[in-house]
């Protein structure tokens, strides 16, 4: 009958949405020392982020497992095809559970996958444009298709306070390049390709979030915006409104960045994810 | 093994895959921690070992199961159950690869109560099949890597071979395998470990060996090695101290050499050691700063062919650039604490500053040895400026393209934002702007006395800003106190005040800055090192 859309709990897609698709969102699993939390499901993200300050060992992530995503396309039997669609492999196993999820299935629609090379409302934006291509009656391969031209054409920016819980969690990339320097600095990020690349390195938290707004506002073509955030909601809410005055055509949201997104880039983190027209 | 009378059993049976999965869930749980340590690939986040164990402890319970459900229970059942339960429990990218493993394993065998050794070779043949496929894109020296070469050393043995001198071949295959991983990937020799998922395979093949032979398992976990510490630290070698030396790889041909021999000789010329091969060839990487000095080595041992010494500069500098041409930073700075900032920042540091000012030509070659095409060069010196430009006409090689900072601060502030992707004209219009907004003034002692444009004492601390002296001091605390007053002055919308010092971080100045003149911005202190400049400030 329908393609439905299958994520992971990376997206920070709002509850609304998720709902209004029918969406089906595999979460990732957060461990506080022996304590395991499912994202979005056991721990939201202002806990989550009030136990990352006051937590002694820095929590760890770890995608769900395949039985999870074979649980969740079954659930799906009565579809005409799943699209699976997840946060960069190039930062998260998710992808490989996804597939041996896929692999286990006896009898199943067909399931296509896909890396978005991005996270948080990068991936958020691809799942959307999935959602919505299903919703207009589009099959299996346009559906998919959908979901990887919102990727292609989403930027997704971060500024974050320091570098330390990407590097201690193993997902620094080409942002190593800015580890170790004697002066303070606030690194601004990009994810290009699905890995973390970096941007520059403003000194000062407030030239920091200027240089995010120039950026925001002087990516070409922007048609959404999502200012996201890690336990910095009054930055977030101001500079929304900047950029909301700035381009007053654009829809620009909010959200809380995901608390698997938050175990790497730590507290304070900034950013927004730009979906470009032409999606 | 316990007395020949008593039956061996000949073929692996249902009860004896329980017992070889509980040594092996038990064994790998012992070692957690050990692999943990070793975990660099794909994301060096030490959790392999723990994912590892808790994969197959999930799977150990799935089995334990099976086993009071009935008392008898076939193969095809337990390794089933095992499988299913691993699927289900798989944590983490290693975690899912063993349950894939074990998949493999089971369909194998699906069908059979029992399997001779001969039938067991083949279904680790078809375990690694299945490992390998569970992953987008295999790399070599991986643990698939191990599952693979496992499953070659078994895949014909005779008819009749005991399941366990079977698993014991298995698990002979996968130290080789796993001793080779830092040939087949250079991070991990970089980081001076084998890879932690193919250690974890070998485990799971001890601990089942033991499980089928019912000898204990050691009570201590294997010493599985550590990361390097200083790969840990800068966590990237390539850019390290002694920093952009040269990756060099050589093979030695000749007759009884010694690999250690060679290694421990070579640890003289440099770091990042691996020797690897055999008697008559032995194949030699080393990360040095003089490739013909290690080639010198290798000498010594044998004959010396296949020489490749890679400019790890320059790989940094295309990887920094994101494009095959490249763009490099070439930095005039004096004082060990500004060339060190220099360097972090990604810059080539030609030495220089007020009274020794570099020439053309070692612009030149320094542009020269980053070998990018697009050389950005900041002279930190007015009168370094005209040097530089000159060095840019003169270029052949590369493009070499003068930012005229005048200060090394105003340097500082334009290699902040030198970031990756950037193309050369992106790059040096950021720079430009950057340092432009800066102000940088320093405090020095007077040469000699002079009556304008501001009296002073020979040896008198003084305040000046682009290069104009401003106001003289009792004491060179004083002068900067009034330098910091006036750069306030011209840049009133500042917010963060940079004090390079010469030597220690003067804690009393660094305070009276603070809650004095620098009242309301940040305040941050360097040593510098710098000579000549008791202070150098800069204001943003």
């Amino acid at each position: 009958m329908t393609i439905r859309i299958v994520t992971d709990s990376t997206a920070d897609l709002d509850a609304a949405a998720v709902e209004q698709y029918g969406i089906i969102v595999v979460p990732l699993t957060i461990h506080f020392g022996s304590e395991s939390y499912r994202a979005g499901i056991d721990i939201q993200s202002d806990e989550f982020y009030r136990r990352l300050r006051d937590s002694e060992v820095l929590p760890r992530t770890s995608q769900p497992s395949p039985a999870a995503f074979q649980e969740a396309y079954e659930g799906l039997g009565d579809a005409e095809g799943i699209v699976s669609v997840h946060i960069s492999g190039k930062l998260s196993g998710t992808l490989n559970s996804a597939r041996a999820g896929a692999a286990l299935l006896e009898s199943a629609p067909p399931i296509e996958l896909v890396d978005t090379n991005s996270a948080s409302m990068g991936l958020g934006f691809a799942a959307l444009a999935a959602a919505r291509a299903a919703a207009g009656s589009a099959d299996l391969a346009a559906v998919a298709a959908a979901a990887r031209a919102a990727a292609e054409q989403t930027r997704l920016l971060m500024l974050v306070d320091t570098l330390e819980y990407l590097q201690r969690g193993g997902r620094i990339g080409k942002a190593r390049a800015f580890l170790g320097t004697m002066l303070k600095t606030k690194p601004l990020l990009e994810l290009r390709s699905g890995v973390i690349e970096p941007l520059e390195r403003p000194r000062t938290r407030q030239r920091a979030t200027e240089r995010l707004f120039d950026l925001i506002v002087g990516t070409p073509g922007a048609a959404e915006i999502v200012v996201l955030h890690g336990s910095a909601p009054e930055e977030a809410g101001a500079l929304a409104q900047r950029v909301r005055e700035t381009l007053p055509d654009v829809s620009v949201g909010i959200r809380h960045c995901s608390p698997v997104i938050g175990v790497h880039t730590g507290p304070g983190a900034l950013g927004a994810a730009i979906l470009r027209s032409g999606a | 093994m316990s007395g020949e009378l008593e039956a061996a059993p000949i073929g692996l049976s249902g009860r004896l895959l329980i017992q070889a999965a509980s040594s092996a869930a038990t064994w790998v749980e012992r070692n957690a921690a050990a692999l943990d340590a070793i975990n660099v690939f794909p994301v060096p986040d030490g959790d392999t070992g723990t994912n590892l164990s808790l994969t197959l402890r999930a799977a150990a319970r799935g089995v334990a199961k099976e086993s009071h459900s009935s008392d008898d229970p076939s193969l095809t059942e337990v390794a089933a159950a095992l499988a299913r339960a691993a699927l289900l429990g798989a944590r983490g990218n290693s975690g899912v690869i063993l349950s894939q493993w074990l998949r493999g394993l089971a369909e194998a065998v699906e069908g059979a109560d029992t399997v001779d050794g001969s039938a067991l070779g083949t279904a680790l043949g078809a375990a690694a099949v299945s490992a390998t496929g569970a992953i987008s894109n295999p790399r070599a020296g991986t643990m698939v890597t191990v599952a693979e070469a496992v499953g070659e050393a078994v895949a014909a043995v005779e008819a009749g071979t005991e399941p366990h001198a079977v698993i014991e071949r298995a698990l002979t295959a996968a130290r080789v395998a796993v001793a080779k991983t830092p040939e087949q990937m250079p991070l991990l020799a970089e980081a001076g470990v084998v890879d932690a998922g193919g250690e974890g395979l070998a485990l799971v093949l001890q601990g089942m060996l033991q499980g089928l032979t019912g000898e204990p398992l050691p009570a201590a976990p294997i010493d599985a090695g550590h990361i390097d510490e200083a790969w840990l630290s800068q966590a990237e070698a390539t850019t390290s101290e002694g920093r952009y030396g040269f990756c060099t790889e050589f093979n030695v041909i000749g007759r009884g050499l010694e690999g250690e021999r060679l290694k421990k000789a070579l640890s003289e010329v440099g770091d990042s050691i691996v020797v690897a091969g055999s008697a008559d060839l032995l194949h030699a990487h080393v990360h040095t700063m003089e490739p013909k000095a290690a080639f010198a080595v290798g000498e010594t041992y044998g004959q010396v062919s296949d020489r490749k010494a890679d400019d790890m500069h320059e790989q940094h500098t295309t990887v920094r650039s994101g494009t095959g041409s490249g763009v490099a930073v070439v930095a005039v700075a004096a004082g060990e604490g500004f060339t060190a900032l220099f360097q972090e920042l990604g810059a080539i540091v030609v030495d220089g500053g007020q009274t020794f000012n570099p020439n053309a030509a070692s612009l030149l070659a320094a542009a020269r040895a980053t070998g990018a095409r697009d050389v950005i060069v900041l002279p930190s010196h007015r009168n370094v400026i005209p040097t530089a430009e000159q060095a840019a006409a003169l270029s052949e090689s590369a493009r070499m393209h003068v930012i005229p900072t005048t200060s090394m601060p105003a340097g500082v502030a334009a290699l902040l934002t030198w970031g990756e992707g950037a193309s050369p004209e992106e790059a040096v219009a950021e720079m430009t702007q950057a340092h432009q907004q800066i102000v940088t003034g320093a405090v020095a002692h007077a040469a000699r006395t002079v009556q304008a444009p501001v009296p002073l004492r020979e040896g008198q601390p003084f305040a000046l800003i682009e290069d104009k002296p401003i106001a003289a001091g009792d004491s060179a605390e004083q002068a900067l106190m009034v330098l910091v007053e006036e750069l306030r002055a011209r840049q009133p919308t500042a917010s963060l005040l940079t004090l390079y010092v010469d030597d220690k971080p003067g804690a009393e100045t660094a305070a009276a800055v603070r809650t004095g003149v620098g009242a309301g911005l940040d305040v941050e202190v360097v040593v510098g090192g710098q000579p000549h400049y008791p202070f150098i400030v800069s204001l943003e």
